[in-house]
């Protein structure tokens, strides 16, 4: 059967290759997301659930410490990728179980920031922070390390 | 099809269609929209949640799951709902279903989107840690059966939608008929009230109030019409009857000013005639032949003088030197007892005077006159020796004749004294002339035909009026009518007018 390509559809294929454009891709050839602390940071280990959680805005500790999780908004494929591999959901039922949680329990929902360099910033401060993005915008990040592999590209 | 555009029911109709043809797409188009995506997020939360639970439910094992176990789980995935591909990449290794190949394998694109690659199969990827190796479970679910249920449903929307409009359009129709009925029983009548036909009402077999009111306004106006109609009709009728007595009254005026002037001039004549015939009759001695002529001629100079005297009463030249407050009442009784010793036995005669003072400005003698006059010329009227005579007197604050009430003014108190008899009656014509002068419908001799001229003329004189009712064969009704003075008062501002 002959499909026509969703607009939605062209869209990202642009967005990606625009990006590949600008990120370029890592020394393997593959592109990953990882989870990231600054280098001081008690975190060094989080779990798929612990990882879900934290981000629903549920209380974790990590290593005896309650993390402070940051939404990385500085692209839109980073976040696809975060809602299908760490969070497992749809962005829409991921805003509408935040909402839930919030209003139910008065849970805080994690910050959202625009910038990466606001986030790599935030991560050198406050040694509970961590957050997403791609392993190449910390590659040459010395203070800054990986405690989980979020996305590998195929 | 620019009348019927130009209807009520067009232009519903049009209308409705119109604003489908440009909200229905709008709606299908967000309907459409909205399934589509409401849709395609229950399809990725499953396959993320699903996908989700694999790679935990491989990664919280105890021990780590023998390799057998994971092909195994990776076969219940594909031969499961929607399963197309399953495997676990590991760095050292590759677990992949047993069911699917390697050319499978080389179609694996990850998917963020529904139907993202046009392959009809959302491919995903987690993260799995196993042990202490980081890997990545891929996984692949068919698209089809989602997008055919989307496709249905927009299916089912069109669908709706076009039920939607049909009932739409089924609706706008019966509510234009609904609304152009009544709306078109209203014309209908209307049209009938503009050609004449006032019989038919305008009312709308409606329960919309605008209708109901537009009806009620219509109904309204109809009856405003009616009432002006009819008002108008007797108006003129009024009019006609008006304009009848001003050319009688101009009629008789022009006959009495030409007999005054005759009256007049002849009275002139006369007193020569008499004059001089008195002073011969005085010279000649008594039972001269002479004399004898003499005498006829003078008594023919007097029936003569009496008979100007007449017609002068007439024609209302004859100076009233008298006119002072008069009791009507008093004048009438004497005059009704006067008529009822002179009349024979056998005439009844009813006489009904009001207890109210009565009293006008005039000659007592004229108005004597006057009523002795109607009484005689009723009884005329009586061909037999059995009739009846009945005269009454009244008091009235209103005149029912227009025409006074113009001359009077509103308000003005009337008397009106009324000689009714059941003789032979008069037609129409008669009626019209009765007040002539010289006119009689009697044998010659019998009568000069200046009675009731004598009649009109004083009650004119004293600035009231007089009316006749007759039917032939039923009898006659003379009504007079007299401006009424407070008692004993003579009003100047009310002097008679002369007419």
């Amino acid at each position: 059967m002959e499909r026509c390509i969703p607009l939605s559809t062209m869209r990202i294929n642009l967005f990606f290759i625009l990006l590949f454009a600008v990120t370029g891709v890592t020394a393997e050839g593959s592109r990953e997301v990882v989870l990231v602390v600054a280098n001081e940071s008690p975190i060094v280990a989080v779990s798929s659930l612990e990882l879900r959680k934290l981000y629903l805005g549920l209380p974790v500790a990590l290593q005896g410490n309650f993390a402070r999780p940051l939404r990385n908004h500085s692209d839109e494929q980073l976040q696809e990728i975060f809602f299908q591999s760490a969070m497992a959901m749809s962005e829409a039922a991921y805003e509408r179980q935040l909402l839930s949680l919030t209003l139910r329990f008065g849970r805080l929902q994690p910050e959202v920031r625009h910038s990466v360099e606001d986030l790599k910033d935030i991560l050198r401060e406050d040694d509970k922070a961590i957050t997403y993005m791609w392993r190449s915008d910390i590659a040459e990040e010395d203070d800054l390390r990986v405690v989980k592999l979020l996305w590998l590209e195929h | 099809m620019a009348r019927a555009l130009n209807t009520l029911l067009g232009r519903i109709l049009l209308f409705v269609l119109v604003s489908h043809a440009v909200l229905l797409p709008l709606l299908y188009l967000t309907l459409s929209h909205g399934t589509r995506v409401n849709a395609e997020d229950t399809y990725l939360d499953y396959l993320r949640g699903y996908s989700r639970f694999i790679a935990d439910l491989i990664e919280n094992q105890p021990v780590s799951m023998p390799d057998s176990d994971v092909v195994a789980l990776m076969d219940s995935v594909v031969l499961g709902h929607d399963g197309v591909y399953a495997e676990l990449r590991l760095p050292d290794r590759n677990l992949r279903s047993s069911i699917v190949s390697d050319a499978d394998e080389q179609r694996f694109k990850e998917d963020f989107a529904f139907n993202s690659h046009d392959d009809e199969v959302y491919y995903l990827s987690m993260p799995v840690k196993v042990g202490e190796q980081e890997g990545q479970l891929n996984l692949g679910f068919s698209e089809s059966d989602t997008a055919a249920e989307i496709a249905r449903l927009h299916r089912q929307i069109l669908i709706s939608l076009v039920i939607y409009l049909l009932l739409a359009v089924l609706i706008s129709i019966a509510m234009g008929v609904t609304l152009s009925r009544p709306l078109s029983g209203l014309q209908k009548v209307s049209r009938q009230v503009a050609l004449g036909d006032f019989s038919k009402t305008l009312d709308a077999q409606s329960s919309i109030a605008e209708v109901v009111e537009l009806a009620h306004d219509l109904e309204f106006m109809r009856h405003e019409l009616v009432q002006v109609n009819t008002r108008l009709k007797t108006e003129i009728a009024e009019r006609q009857v008006l304009e009848a007595k001003l050319r009688h009254s101009q009629r008789v005026e022009t006959i009495g000013t030409m007999a005054g002037g005759i009256a007049h001039e002849f009275n002139n004549i006369l007193v020569p005639i008499t004059l001089y015939t008195n002073v011969v009759i005085e010279d000649l001695p008594e039972g001269s032949e002479l004399r004898g002529y003499l005498l006829r001629v003078q008594r023919a100079a007097r029936r003569a003088r009496e008979l100007v005297h007449k017609i002068l009463a007439f024609s209302r030249q004859l100076e009233v030197e008298e006119k002072q407050p008069e009791d009507l009442a008093k004048i009438v009784r004497e005059a009704t007892d006067l008529f009822s010793s002179l009349s024979h036995a056998t005439l009844d005669i009813e006489v009904e005077i009001t207890e109210e003072p009565c009293f006008v400005y005039g000659d007592a003698t004229m108005l004597h006159q006057v009523v002795l006059n109607l009484c005689t010329n009723a009884l005329k009227a009586i061909p037999g020796m059995d009739g009846r005579i009945r005269i009454t007197l009244t008091t009235e604050t209103r005149h029912p004749s227009s025409a006074l009430q113009d001359r009077q003014g509103l308000g003005a108190s009337y008397a009106t004294l009324t000689v009714e008899d059941n003789g032979m009656g008069m037609d129409a014509a008669t009626s019209e002339r009765i007040f002539e002068p010289f006119y009689t419908t009697r044998r010659v001799g019998e009568g000069t035909g200046l009675g009731l001229s004598v009649v009109h003329g004083i009650v004119l004189s004293h600035g009231g009026d007089i009316m006749v009712s007759s039917d032939l064969g039923m009898g006659s009704v003379f009504t007079i009518h007299l401006p009424l003075i407070p008692e004993g008062k003579p009003l100047l501002e009310q002097a008679p007018l002369r007419t």
